[in-house]
């Protein structure tokens, strides 16, 4: 917790209170980067630029954090792999030649994308977060309820309620394109 | 939940969703990390919730931040290498520091011993150019092959003939 971090003295940029906040959250920092980086390597740098990120511009990123609003090991957590996951995609941004490119690719113009018409709220935001983490991210019912909170049973009846939605909207649908 | 067919099933159906939404406008600004911090700790009033969940949901890359971060609050972290705190440690220079002035050096040495030096200096001065002066001359009249009474005299007074040579009417 932060309470043995005098987080005015760090705003100010003193050495002794940096000194103690690096001792006291280096652990998190690594623990946290460890977990975006793929293979494991560069988590010292990756660390390090953490650090880099929280002190510059005169503490600009540390300023702004709030104790109020949230602890400062689940802020930390999150901005270190915030801060990891940019610095590995600028490491490994793809760079195709222009030349490479097919020129169909590059041609401008065409119709753009039909818009198609959802019912607005058919999928509340918990619902569609529930699908997105159980299809997108492949996580288990278990990990979804420990990330938002829940029991694992709330996460399976709320995942059966949106698929339930789903199913009836797209029969519906289909229905009408048979008419 | 379902069994393996159901699951494939299911999730081809929120695919399909996805995929009818993906032209509908429903991303807005990134959350801030204070905001997702905020949200991992179950602190966000229910409104501000849903908005970012439903923010979440189609930014499912993040979902491992927040599940991390509760992992976080929770869990006691190890301890960094000493490498990883000195690197860190020395981004901040210590706070007070502060730019000295150089001292003035204070002249101990009394005023005569000063004028002594000086004196000194000049008069080594002197001396060196007299001997510089004289190994030039011997050196110049080694080399005219012989003593020349008038060097002395060519010296400081160099002769006009040249010019008087040019005054002079051409004689016919």
């Amino acid at each position: 917790m932060a309470q043995d971090i005098d987080l005015a003295a760090l705003g100010r940029g003193d050495k002794a209170a940096w000194d103690a906040f690096v001792r006291r959250y280096a652990g998190l920092v690594v623990s946290a980067v460890r977990g975006v980086s793929r293979d494991g390597t560069d988590v010292e740098d990756l660390v390090q630029e953490v650090f880099v990120r929280l002190c510059k511009d005169a503490f600009r990123l540390l300023k702004t954090y709030d104790p109020a609003r949230a602890g400062l090991s689940t802020w930390l957590t999150i901005v270190a792999r915030s801060t990891a996951r940019d610095t590995l995609r600028r490491r490994q941004l793809p760079m195709t030649p222009l030349d490479a490119v097919p020129e169909r690719l590059l041609a401008s113009g065409g119709a753009p994308p039909e818009k198609l018409r959802l019912p607005d709220g058919l999928l509340s935001p918990r619902q569609k977060l529930v699908l997105s983490m159980l299809y997108d991210r492949d996580m288990e019912v278990a990990d979804v309820a420990q990330t938002l909170g829940v029991d694992p049973q709330t996460v399976r009846s709320t995942h059966h309620k949106a698929m339930l939605k789903l199913r009836a909207h797209f029969a519906a649908e289909e229905q009408e394109v048979k008419k | 939940m379902a069994g393996p067919r159901d699951r494939t099933d299911e999730a081809a159906l929120w695919r399909r969703w996805c995929s009818a939404s993906a032209s509908v406008d429903v991303t807005g600004a990134e959350p801030d990390a204070l905001l997702l911090a905020a949200y991992a700790e179950d602190r966000l009033p229910e409104q501000a919730a849903e908005a970012l969940e439903n923010w979440l949901a189609a930014h499912s890359e993040i979902v491992p931040d927040v599940l991390a971060a509760r992992c976080a609050a929770l869990a006691e972290s190890p301890a960094a290498s000493p490498t990883v705190v000195a690197r860190a440690a020395a981004l901040v220079a210590a706070g007070g520091a502060q730019v000295l002035p150089f001292r003035r050096p204070t002249s101990r040495m009394a005023s005569w011993r000063t004028a002594a030096l000086w004196s000194g200096m000049a008069a080594s001065l002197v001396v060196t150019s007299l001997i510089g002066f004289t190994l030039g001359n011997s050196a110049y009249l080694s080399l005219a092959g012989g003593a020349s009474p008038a060097f002395g005299q060519e010296l400081f007074d160099p002769p006009t003939g040249l010019f008087n040579s040019l005054d002079e009417e051409p004689s016919t």
